[in-house]
C-alpha cells in the first residue's frame, strides 16, 4: 500500500489544501488578492498550468501503463481460465482411479463445481484446395470433456466458453476455439488435422467457439475416448503421455475466486494423500500472482524511466514560480507595506499557486490519459513485432489517475509553499524599489555542521562501499564528501574556485570510478549507471554555472567581432540569472544525457545480433522443437535433405527452489548428451574455477548427474536486471522436484550461461533428467547443423513444411536472437519515446520561460528599442538566449551520456557477458542534439517576436 | 485667451526675440537673416507640424495630442512643462520617433521621421538620438560602460572604440571609476549619470530628456541638472520635459502644454502663469 512515506505526503497535500481551503472561505482578503491576480494574469496563469501539468501527465501515464499491463495480464484468467481456480493433474492416465471418487464426494468445501477432462499435447494443420498444407498449428492442447460439465463449472456457462458449443463432439467432430480456427483459417465445415502419438486424424469442425474459460485453456475438443485411442496406439516410447485433469471452480467469480485457494488446495492434498503422479496446480492464483507483479514491475519501470521527466516538469515548475514570484515582488512588497504579515503574504501566494496547481493535476492527469493510451498503441506494435501474441487492452482507472494526479498536486503544492516562503521573506523597502536583496549568509555554525555531517556520512559510505563492495555506495559517497564540503572550503577559497573545484572533481569522480576501482564496482547493474548520470549532470550543471565569468568572456569576445550584439545581449540575461539558468539547464541535460545513455545501449545491442547467436547456437544452426506428444525422431530429422547433425535436448520443467528462491519455481531443464557438444557448447558467463573451458564444464555434465548449467535469471523474479542477492551464482546448490512424483535432486551450478535467447532455461545431462522427471522428460527439442553452404533459413522452412505431423517448429539461432533483439529494441524506443516525453517538457518549459521573460523585461526591451535596437535585434538576442541554454544543455546530456554508457559497456559486464566494444549511434546523436536545439529555438520564435513587437514608447509611459 | 497649436503668443515671439541666439530663424522674426560667411542660415534640427495622437482605451478615444508645432533648433536647451496627463511625454515619444502618429510631420534635418521604416527610424534614434528618463532605465545585466556602449555598438562603432569611448563618457560624468558596475550597485543619481553618458555617448543631435531629475532627491537633481547644463553649454541640444517649476524656467526657451496643444512657446519670463501646472 502507500507505505509511511506516501501517508506522510497525503497528510502534507491534505494540511496544504486545508490551510488553502480555509484561506478561500475565510479570509476575503486573501481570496480577493488571489483571485483578482489570477483573473488579471490568466494567460501567465495558463503557461504555468500547462508547464506543470506535463510532469503530472507523464506520472499519470507510468501509472496507466502499469495498469494495462496487469488488467491485460489479469484478463487472460477470463480467457484462458474462466472459473477455473485449480487442476489436478494425473499424467499418464485417461480414467480416474476409483480412490479419486473422495475427490467429488462430497463437494469441497468453497468449490462450486468440477469437471474432469483429458488433455494431450498436439498439432494441428489445415490444407489447402490442392491438397497441400497451408496452415499449421504445432503447439496446441486438445481436450475430451463433458460439455454440461463443463458449462455448469462456476454456474455461468458464459464464462466457459462452451455456452453455445452444443452437444460433445461425436466421430470426427472437433470443436476448436477462435483463436486456433483463425490461424487454421478455418470455419465450420473445414477439414482440419489433428497430429498426435505419430498418427493423423482427419478431423470436420463441427462449432468455433470463444476463447474464453476452458475453450481457452484446451485449444481444440474432440470426441469422448479420441486421444486414448491415439495414445494406446502409439508407437512413440518417449512420448508426453495424456493426462487426466480435474478442473475445480472455486465460489465466486472469475476474478474473485482465488481467495479460497489455499484451503482448497489443502482439502484436495488431504483427500487425494498417498496418490502418487498428481499434481495440483493453483493456476488462477498463479495467473493473477504474475500479472499482477508484472503490471506492477512494468509500471515501475516507466515511472522509473519517467522520473527524469517528471523531474524535467519539477524544475520547469519551480521556475515558473520563482520568476511569477520576481515579476510580483514589488506588488507583494507594497501589500507587506499596507500591513500584510509575512505569513499572510505566502498564503495569498501559495492560495493562488494551489490554484493552479489544482488545475495542472487535473489537467495532467486527462492528459495522461492520452500519453498512457499512445504508450500502449507503441506497445502493442513491438509486441506484434516479436511474434507475441499478447493483446493489450488499454485500462485507465480512476485510482490510478487520482493518485497521479495526488502525485502531481503534491509536487505542485509543494513547490508552490516553498517559493512562497522565499518570497515571503523579503525585504519590503528592496521589494517596493525593486532592488535586488542582499546574498543572505546562513548561519555559519549550521552549515558547517550540516557540511560535516554530509562529509562524515559520504565518507562512512565510500569505505562501506568500498569495504563489501557495493558499486552504488562507491559511486555516491564522494560526490556527497565533495558536495558537503563547499560550506566549509568557501571561505578559504572562494565560492567560485570552491564550488568550480568540487563539482569538476565529482564529474571526474563519476568518470573514472569504473576505471580506477573496477573491483569495487563489479556488478554495477543499469540502476547504478543511471544515479551515476544523474550526479554528473548536477556536477556538470554547477560548475556550468559557476564558471559565468568564462561565458562573459566569452560574449565578449563575440562582440568584438562587432556582430554579436544580439548574441551579446543574448548570453547576458541567463549569466545574470544562475539559478534559473541552472533549472533550465538540468532540465536538458538529464532528458538528453537519459536519450544518449539509451541510444548508445541500443546501437550496441542491435550490434550484438552476431555475437549472442554465436553465444547460443553451440555450433549449430537450428532450435527444432516438436510437439512432446508426437516427437520427431533424431534419424528422422537427421534423414531431412540439409540436415548435417542433429543434438537432441530432453525436454522438461521441474520445479526448483534454491537459497535464493524458497518459493518453488517451474523452470525449463534441458538434457544433453555427447552430440551436443561435439559442435560446440553455449558460451558461459561465469564457471566454477574447477574448468578451464566452457567445454570443460559442459562435459562434466555429462558424467556427474549432480552437476547443472543455468541461465543468469534462473529462479529470478521479474526482469532481473539487477544484480543482488537474489541472483544464481556459481557454486549456489538448487532443488530440482518433479511435480508428479515429489522425487527431488539437488544440482550445483557449475556454470552460467552469457545468454538464453534459446529459451533452454538450465542444462544437466540427459540420464540425469530423465531419471528425475521420468515420463514428464521428452526429447522433443533438437539442436540441428546444416549442410555446409546451405542457408539454414531455407533448411528450417523445409523441416517446418515436411515434419507438420510433429508440429516441428525449426528456427534459425540468428531469427531467434533478432526477433529477442526487436522486442528489447523495441521497448528502448518506447523508452525513448516516453524520455521524448521529458524533452518536450523542456523545450515547452523553455518556451514558457521566454514568455514570461518578456514580460518580465518589457522596460528594457522597450529602452533597448528606445536607444536603437532594431527589432531583429532583440528577436535574435531572445533566439540566442534560448540558443546559448539549449545548447548547454544539449552538450552537457551529450557528452555525460556518452560518458556513463562508455563506462557501462566497456568498463563492467551489465550487458551479462563481456565488456563490449564502445561504439555510439553518432548520426543519431547528432540528430538528438540538432533536433531539439531547433525545436528549442521554433519554441522561443512566439515570445522573441513578441519582444521584437514591443512598443517601446507604450512601455516606457508605463514604466515612467 | 487660448492659443491654437502651434500659434504662438505675441508676447512670446518678443520675448524670444529680444533673449534668443541670432541664429534661431524663427525668433529673430520672419525675415530670413543676412547671408555671409559669419551669420549663416541655420534650419531646425527638428520640425514638427500639426501632430495629432489619439489612444485607444477601453473607455473610448483620448486625444494626446491635438495638432502640435514645434521647431528645436541646434543648441537650444528647450523645457516642455504642463500638467500630468497633458501630452508632455506623448509629444515627447511622437517627435522622437518612439510612437507613432495619427496625422502631422515630424522633420529630423529634413527627414520625415514617420515616413520611414520601423527599422529606418530605429536607425535613425540610434544615430541622431539620445533619451533620458525619470527611472534611468539602464539594462540591469549589464555594467554602467555596457550600458553606455550600447547606442554607439546599435550604429556599428567597433567594440574596441565602443567601449573606449564609453569609458570617456563616463569619465565626463565623473563616473570614470564605475564602468563595471552594475546599476544596482549604483545610487540613482549615479544611474542617471550612466544614463546621461548612454544618451550622450553617441554625440546625438538631440537628447530627449523625460524628467530626468523626477526620481532624484533635491540635491542629487541639482547635479544632474548641473550636468546636463555643462553639456549644453558645450553646444548639445536638448529637450527636457520636467513637472519642475524652477527647473522649467531655468531655460532660455519654454514650451507648456495643455490638453494635448502648445499653450505657450518662449521665454520663460513671458510665459502666463496657471495655477493647474504642478510645481
Amino acid at each position: 500500500m502507500l507505505g509511511l512515506l506516501g501517508w506522510l505526503g497525503v497528510a502534507l497535500i491534505a494540511g496544504m489544501l486545508a490551510i488553502t481551503v480555509h484561506d478561500a472561505l475565510l479570509r476575503p482578503a486573501f481570496r480577493r488578492l488571489a483571485s483578482r491576480n489570477l483573473a488579471r494574469r490568466w494567460p501567465e496563469g495558463s503557461l504555468v498550468v500547462l508547464g506543470s501539468s506535463l510532469g503530472t501527465a507523464i506520472i499519470a501515464a507510468s501509472f496507466l501503463v502499469g495498469a494495462t499491463f496487469q488488467s491485460s495480464l489479469r484478463d487472460d484468467a477470463r480467457t484462458k481460465l474462466g472459473p477455473i481456480d485449480e487442476e489436478v493433474v494425473a499424467v499418464g492416465r485417461v480414467t480416474p482411479p476409483a480412490s479419486w471418487h473422495a475427490l467429488v464426494t462430497p463437494p469441497i468445501p468453497g468449490t462450486d463445481g468440477l469437471a474432469a477432462a483429458v488433455t494431450a499435447p498436439a498439432a494441428f494443420s489445415a490444407k489447402g484446395r490442392a491438397g497441400e498444407v497451408t496452415r499449421a498449428v504445432p503447439d496446441t492442447v486438445v481436450a475430451e470433456t463433458d460439455f454440461g460439465e463443463g458449462r455448469a463449472l462456476g454456474h455461468d456457462p458464459a464464462a466457459t466458453g462452451l455456452a453455445h458449443a452444443g452437444h460433445d463432439p461425436v466421430g470426427r467432430e472437433v470443436v476448436i476455439n477462435q483463436v486456433l480456427a483463425s490461424k487454421l483459417r478455418a470455419r465450420v465445415g473445414s477439414s482440419i488435422a489433428l497430429h498426435a502419438y505419430g498418427q493423423t486424424r482427419a478431423l470436420v469442425v463441427r462449432t468455433i467457439v470463444p476463447q474464453v474459460g476452458l475453450a481457452g485453456a484446451f485449444d481444440a475438443f474432440v470426441a469422448n475416448g479420441t486421444i486414448a485411442s491415439m495414445a494406446a496406439k502409439s508407437d512413440i516410447a518417449a512420448a508426453t503421455p495424456p493426462s487426466l485433469v480435474f478442473l475445480v471452480s472455486n465460489k465466486g467469480g472469475v476474478f474473485d475466486s482465488a481467495g479460497h485457494t489455499e484451503a482448497v488446495v489443502a482439502e484436495i492434498n488431504r483427500r487425494l494423500a498417498g496418490q502418487a503422479n498428481v499434481e495440483v496446480l493453483t493456476v488462477k492464483q498463479d495467473l493473477l500472482r504474475d500479472a499482477t507483479e508484472s503490471g506492477h514491475q512494468i509500471g515501475q519501470l516507466f515511472t522509473g524511466v519517467g522520473v527524469f521527466s517528471v523531474l524535467a516538469g519539477v524544475l520547469l515548475l519551480v521556475n515558473l514560480f520563482v520568476m511569477l514570484a520576481e515579476e510580483r515582488r514589488r506588488e507583494l512588497g507594497m501589500a507587506r507595506a499596507v500591513g500584510l504579515k509575512r505569513r499572510d503574504l505566502m498564503r495569498v501566494f501559495a492560495l493562488e499557486g494551489a490554484v493552479y496547481a489544482v488545475l495542472s493535476a487535473f489537467v495532467g492527469a486527462l492528459g495522461g490519459i492520452a500519453v498512457g493510451w499512445l504508450i500502449v498503441q507503441a506497445t502493442r506494435r513491438i509486441f506484434s513485432r516479436g511474434g507475441d501474441e499478447f493483446s493489450l487492452h488499454f485500462s485507465a482507472p480512476a485510482v490510478d489517475l487520482a493518485i497521479a494526479g495526488g502525485i502531481g498536486l503534491g509536487i505542485a503544492l509543494l513547490t508552490v509553499w516553498i517559493t512562497s516562503g522565499r518570497t515571503a521573506r523579503m525585504n519590503v523597502v528592496r521589494a517596493i524599489r525593486d532592488l535586488p536583496d542582499p546574498k543572505v549568509e546562513g548561519h555559519r555554525f549550521h552549515s558547517s555542521l550540516f557540511a560535516s555531517i554530509g562529509v562524515v556520512v559520504g565518507g562512512i559510505i565510500t569505505v562501506a562501499g568500498l569495504l563489501v563492495p557495493i558499486a552504488i555506495a562507491v559511486l555516491v559517497g564522494p560526490p556527497l564528501v565533495l558536495f558537503s564540503a563547499i560550506p566549509l572550503i568557501r571561505p578559504v577559497l572562494g565560492r567560485r574556485t570552491t564550488v568550480s573545484l568540487l563539482s569538476a572533481s565529482a564529474l571526474l569522480w563519476c568518470s573514472g570510478v569504473f576505471t580506477f576501482l573496477p573491483g569495487a564496482t563489479k556488478g554495477a547493474g543499469v540502476p547504478v549507471f543511471i544515479v551515476m548520470g544523474v550526479i554528473m549532470v548536477g556536477a556538470a550543471v554547477t560548475l556550468a554555472s559557476s564558471i559565468d565569468h568564462a561565458w562573459v568572456s566569452l560574449a565578449e569576445r563575440v562582440s568584438r567581432t562587432g556582430h554579436g550584439l544580439a548574441a551579446r545581449l543574448g548570453l547576458a540575461y541567463p549569466l545574470a540569472r544562475l539559478f534559473r539558468t541552472a533549472m533550465l539547464l538540468a532540465m536538458y541535460s538529464l532528458i538528453v544525457f537519459t536519450l544518449t545513455f539509451i541510444a548508445v545501449y541500443s546501437q550496441i545491442l542491435g550490434a550484438q545480433a552476431h555475437t549472442f547467436t554465436d553465444e547460443v547456437r553451440a555450433g549449430t544452426d537450428l532450435r527444432v522443437d516438436s510437439n512432446p506428444a508426437n516427437p520427431v525422431t533424431p534419424a528422422a530429422l537427421r534423414a531431412q535433405p540439409g540436415v548435417a547433425a542433429v543434438a537432441p535436448l530432453v525436454q522438461s520443467a521441474p520445479d526448483f527452489t534454491a537459497s535464493f528462491a524458497h518459493t518453488p519455481k517451474q523452470w525449463g531443464l534441458s538434457g544433453l548428451d555427447a552430440r551436443l557438444l561435439a559442435s560446440g557448447t553455449p558460451t558461459l558467463s561465469s564457471r566454477s574455477a574447477a574448468f578451464a573451458s566452457d567445454e570443460a564444464a559442459f562435459r562434466s555434465l555429462l558424467t556427474d548427474p549432480s552437476s547443472i548449467v543455468v541461465d543468469a535469471q534462473f529462479l529470478s523474479k521479474g526482469t532481473g536486471s539487477q544484480p543482488g542477492n537474489d541472483q544464481v551464482q556459481v557454486g549456489d546448490r538448487t532443488t530440482a522436484i518433479n511435480p508428479a512424483t515429489g522425487q527431488t535432486r539437488v544440482y550445483t551450478v557449475i556454470g552460467i550461461m552469457s545468454h538464453d535467447i534459446a529459451q533452454v532455461g538450465s542444462f544437466a545431462s540427459a540420464e540425469s533428467v530423465k531419471s528425475l522427471m521420468g515420463n514428464l522428460a521428452v526429447t522433443s527439442r533438437f539442436y540441428v547443423q546444416v549442410d555446409p553452404g546451405t542457408s539454414p533459413a531455407v533448411v528450417a522452412a523445409q523441416l517446418n513444411a515436411h515434419l507438420i505431423d510433429h508440429g516441428v517448429d525449426a528456427q534459425t539461432f540468428r531469427a531467434l536472437v533478432d526477433k529477442s533483439i526487436a522486442t528489447e529494441l523495441g521497448f528502448l524506443q518506447l523508452m525513448q519515446g516516453y524520455l521524448a516525453l521529458g524533452l518536450i517538457i523542456g523545450i515547452a518549459g523553455l518556451g514558457v520561460v521566454m514568455v514570461r521573460a518578456v514580460r518580465e523585461r518589457r522596460r528594457q526591451l522597450g529602452i533597448l528599442r528606445a536607444i536603437g535596437f532594431s527589432a531583429d535585434t532583440v528577436r535574435r538576442a531572445f533566439l540566442a538566449e534560448a540558443a546559448f541554454i539549449a545548447a548547454q544543455g544539449i552538450v552537457i546530456g551529450v557528452a555525460l551520456g556518452l560518458v556513463t554508457s562508455y563506462q557501462m559497456l566497456t568498463k563492467s559486464a551489465t550487458l551479462g557477458g563481456q565488456p563490449l566494444p564502445f561504439d555510439a549511434p553518432w548520426l543519431l546523436l547528432a540528430a538528438l542534439a540538432s533536433v531539439p536545439f531547433f525545436a528549442s529555438l521554433a519554441a522561443v520564435l512566439i515570445p522573441a517576436s513578441q519582444a521584437a513587437a514591443i512598443n517601446p514608447a507604450a512601455v516606457l509611459r508605463r514604466a515612467d | 485667451m487660448a492659443f491654437a497649436s502651434g500659434e504662438r503668443s505675441p508676447a512670446a515671439v518678443g520675448d524670444q526675440a529680444g533673449s534668443v541666439a541670432p541664429s534661431h530663424p524663427l525668433l529673430t522674426g520672419s525675415e530670413p537673416a543676412p547671408p555671409g560667411p559669419e551669420v549663416a542660415p541655420t534650419l531646425p534640427i527638428l520640425s514638427a507640424r500639426g501632430v495629432r495622437k489619439t489612444y485607444r482605451t477601453g473607455a473610448g478615444t483620448v486625444e494626446a495630442l491635438r495638432g502640435v508645432d514645434l521647431d528645436v533648433n541646434p543648441g537650444e536647451l528647450v523645457m516642455v512643462m504642463g500638467p500630468s496627463g497633458n501630452g508632455k511625454t506623448t509629444m515627447l515619444n511622437c517627435l522622437s520617433g518612439l510612437d507613432d502618429i495619427d496625422a502631422g510631420t515630424v522633420t529630423i534635418d529634413g527627414e520625415d521621421l514617420h515616413a520611414l521604416t520601423d527599422a529606418q527610424r530605429t536607425a535613425q534614434r540610434a544615430r541622431r538620438m539620445g533619451f533620458i528618463f525619470q527611472s534611468f532605465n539602464l539594462i540591469p545585466v549589464f555594467t554602467a560602460a555596457e550600458n553606455v556602449e550600447l547606442p554607439l555598438l546599435c550604429t556599428g562603432v567597433r567594440p574596441r572604440e565602443a567601449r573606449e569611448r564609453a569609458h570617456d563618457m563616463l569619465e565626463r560624468v565623473g563616473l570614470g571609476s564605475r564602468g563595471k558596475h552594475r546599476p544596482l550597485e549604483l545610487s540613482g543619481g549615479q544611474q542617471q549619470r550612466v544614463a546621461i553618458a548612454r544618451a550622450l555617448v553617441n554625440e546625438p543631435a538631440i537628447v530627449w530628456a523625460d524628467e530626468p531629475t523626477g526620481n532624484l532627491d533635491t540635491h542629487t537633481a541639482s547635479d544632474v541638472l548641473h550636468l546636463m547644463r555643462e553639456f549644453h553649454a558645450a553646444g548639445q541640444t536638448l529637450v527636457v520635459v520636467t513637472h519642475d517649476h524652477q527647473i522649467g524656467t531655468s531655460s532660455e526657451r519654454l514650451v507648456q502644454m495643455i490638453d494635448g496643444l502648445v499653450n505657450y512657446d518662449g521665454h520663460p519670463d513671458g510665459a502666463p502663469p496657471d495655477p493647474t501646472f504642478d510645481s
